[in-house]
């Protein structure tokens, strides 16, 4: 090993001696000659690298392949646009399976994209196995690094569209916002709340959540309604009107029964809480049937006198 | 634009082909209006009214014997009877042609919603012959017990209204039924959609052992009592406005003298599929489909009902409550639908 240090050593210092022997020996035209020619040579292998670079760059990204991919996504997202209208016409027309119908329009989005994507890349650059890993390892790191959020927003989607918990039309609340889901999409989930505001909640932060669902995919949904009444009331009038005031209310899905529950609270006044638990015939009304119950049965407590008694006894 | 228009076109070509498009038509009630203004003898063959001769009240039979085992039933069990059916279905010709089954018997026709106790009370004062009587609970004890009698009480939907207080002349009618059953045979008639909804929401039908559901009639018996009505005349059918394919292949392969059995048979079903076996709604398609009379030949051609259109939630709920109480007036279904004055004439104006 020693030896051969020894030796590279020898010849490193011996090299430059027999270069400068030589060119003292050559005129100096010869050596112009050699620059020139090395120069040329250097010249020239720059520029066939540079176009093959450049060719096969070309051959790779053409301006017919970003042509074809820029006209692909207009017409998906053209198509996208029509599949969405032709969802919204069968919600409206099929009202009654408004839920079914919405509940595949994110599953037909996310295929939609997917397809295209895979067609793209499949039929423009046909990459072979080995690129695809490289692409496939280097982009994963680069975009686990770069954009971890996204990514998991985009997990989130996916799991929420094939795992359901819940889907297109349901009530849930999630984060303290309660309202209907009108979108499920890749990286966020969007919620129309009780007053028409639109919050957009991302998907990483709803599968790391407790979601509460009020109707699971049904059209109807279960209501508590609130009442509170002096804590002397007459119980059996109370039933009669609050079952009376729901029977009665056009928002009632009459198929299921409704349950009057009465609780007494000593917290600061004394108070009977009733508790109305009835049936929507459509989530969406939820806010309506509880308003028209809670006003009608309120109109009929005044008229039988139940909120009198209590002013009098103040008095 | 002429891309736009090619594509609009192409959509509403795409939309008929899945029959998703309907154009909003027929919203007019003028265009129910009949067409045709019959003359008076012949339109009064087709009047809607019960039949009173039990020998014209046919399809029927089954639904009689029935009747009579439930009154047999009662002298021992003592349960009412309820009777269940459409509207127009014939449930009171039933009850005329059940009539002579009965010694003693009284008929309560309720054409109109009672909502006050006081209307009720004059009601069973008279059939009951009474003067001095406070309340309906107090009606068992002023009854001769050792009479017995039947009361037949037509559509009890009169007796209720949607809203809260609403339902108690109903109960009344049943506290009374239940302490008069040993001695009285009632035979209550109800609207089957008023009787799903109380149903649901009272338990209604449990109140009565025996029930009688009306079915449909087929499609034989109306196709006789239309053409009962119309003898004296010859009936040319004429080709639909829109025949189906097979219709059309049909009365080209057919010979002359066949083409108008295969157009009577086109129009019956037709008239079938309209009604759904009810008498009224068939006679009223009859009524539509008539398009001319001349020297004792009547032209029919049969009718196109016109799409409704879309529905709005509110028109919804307003045949909702028609249909649950058969009837309503503007002040009723503005209680109904808990309304004001305004917004409710303004709902059935729209």
């Amino acid at each position: 090993m020693k030896f051969i240090k020894f030796c590279f050593l020898v010849l490193c210092l011996a090299l430059p001696q027999f270069t400068f022997a030589q060119d003292e020996t050559n005129s100096a035209g010869e050596v112009a000659e050699n620059v020139a020619e090395n120069v040329g040579k250097t010249v020239t292998g720059v520029g066939d690298n540079v176009g093959n670079a450049i060719g096969r760059a070309t051959d790779i990204i053409s301006f017919e392949k970003i042509f074809t991919i820029v006209v692909v996504i207009l017409m998906l997202l053209g198509i996208i646009r029509m599949m969405n209208w032709l969802f919204a016409y069968a919600v409206k027309r099929f009202n009654r399976h408004r839920l079914k119908i919405l509940r595949m329009q994110p599953i037909v989005n996310v295929l939609l994209w997917i397809t295209t994507i895979y067609a793209l890349i499949f039929t423009l650059f046909n990459p072979d196995q080995e690129t695809l890993y490289a692409f496939m390892a280097s982009s994963a790191l680069a975009l686990g690094f770069a954009a971890q959020d996204i990514l998991k927003n985009i997990f989130g989607g996916l799991l929420i569209i094939f795992d359901r918990p819940f889907q297109m039309g349901d009530r849930i609340n999630v984060k303290g916002n309660y309202g209907e889901v009108i979108g499920i999409g890749i990286r966020n989930t969007q919620i129309n709340t009780l007053d028409d505001s639109i919050v957009t909640v991302p998907n990483s932060a709803i599968i790391s959540d407790s979601v509460s669902n009020a109707n699971s995919g049904a059209l109807d949904c279960m209501v508590v309604i609130d009442l509170w009444l002096p804590i002397d009331v007459d119980v059996e009038l109370v039933r009669k009107i609050a079952f009376e005031a729901c029977i009665t209310s056009r928002f009632l899905n009459i198929d299921k029964s409704v349950n009057i529950l009465f609780f007494d609270h000593f917290n600061q006044t004394p108070a009977t809480n009733v508790k109305i638990k009835a049936y929507v015939f459509d989530a969406r009304y939820e806010k309506a049937f509880a308003g028209d119950v809670t006003e009608v049965a309120k109109k009929a407590f005044q008229k039988a006198g139940i909120y009198k008694k209590k002013k009098k006894e103040q008095a | 634009l002429n891309i736009l228009e090619t594509l609009i076109k192409y959509k509403d070509e795409f939309l008929e082909s899945l029959k998703l498009n309907v154009k909003k038509e027929g919203h007019q009630l003028e265009e129910v209006v009949e067409k045709t203004e019959l003359p008076g003898e012949y339109a009064r063959r087709f009047t809607l009214h019960p039949i009173d001769d039990p020998g014209q009240v046919l399809a029927r039979e089954e639904e009689l014997t029935t009747l009579q085992k439930a009154y047999d039933n009662w002298k021992i069990t003592k349960n009412c009877l309820l009777i269940v059916g459409e509207s127009g279905s014939g449930m009171t010709s039933l009850m005329n042609a059940n009539l002579k089954l009965y010694e003693d018997v009284k008929v309560i026709e309720n054409k109109d919603n009672i909502h006050s106790s006081s209307k009720l009370m004059d009601i069973f004062k008279d059939i009951f012959q009474l003067e001095e009587v406070n309340s309906i609970k107090d009606i068992p004890e002023k009854l001769d017990k050792e009479v017995q009698r039947v009361i037949i009480f037509e559509n009890i939907e009169r007796l209720f209204l949607r809203k809260v207080h609403g339902f108690h002349l109903l109960e009344d009618f049943l506290l009374l039924m239940h302490a008069t059953k040993d001695f009285i045979y009632w035979i209550v008639t109800i609207n089957k959609f008023s009787l799903y909804y109380l149903d649901q929401t009272y338990g209604f039908s449990p109140n009565f052992l025996s029930i009688i559901k009306l079915p449909p009639f087929p499609i034989d018996y109306l196709k006789e009592v239309i053409l009962q009505r119309n003898s004296g005349y010859e009936i040319l059918y004429l080709k639909p406005e829109n025949p189906s394919t097979l219709l059309s292949q049909r009365l080209k392969q057919a010979e002359k003298d066949k083409k108008q059995s295969i157009l009577e048979e086109a129009f019956f079903t037709k008239l079938y599929s309209f009604s759904d076996g009810n008498i009224s709604r068939s006679i009223l398609f009859w009524k539509n489909s008539v398009i001319r009379i001349s020297e004792k030949r009547v032209y029919v051609k049969a009718y196109e009902p016109k799409p409704i259109g879309d529905l709005s939630l509110d028109d919804l709920f307003i045949l909702e409550a028609i249909l649950q109480h058969t009837s309503l007036s503007s002040k009723e279904l503005q209680q109904v639908l808990r309304h004001s004055s305004k917004g409710s004439v303004l709902s059935l104006a729209s």
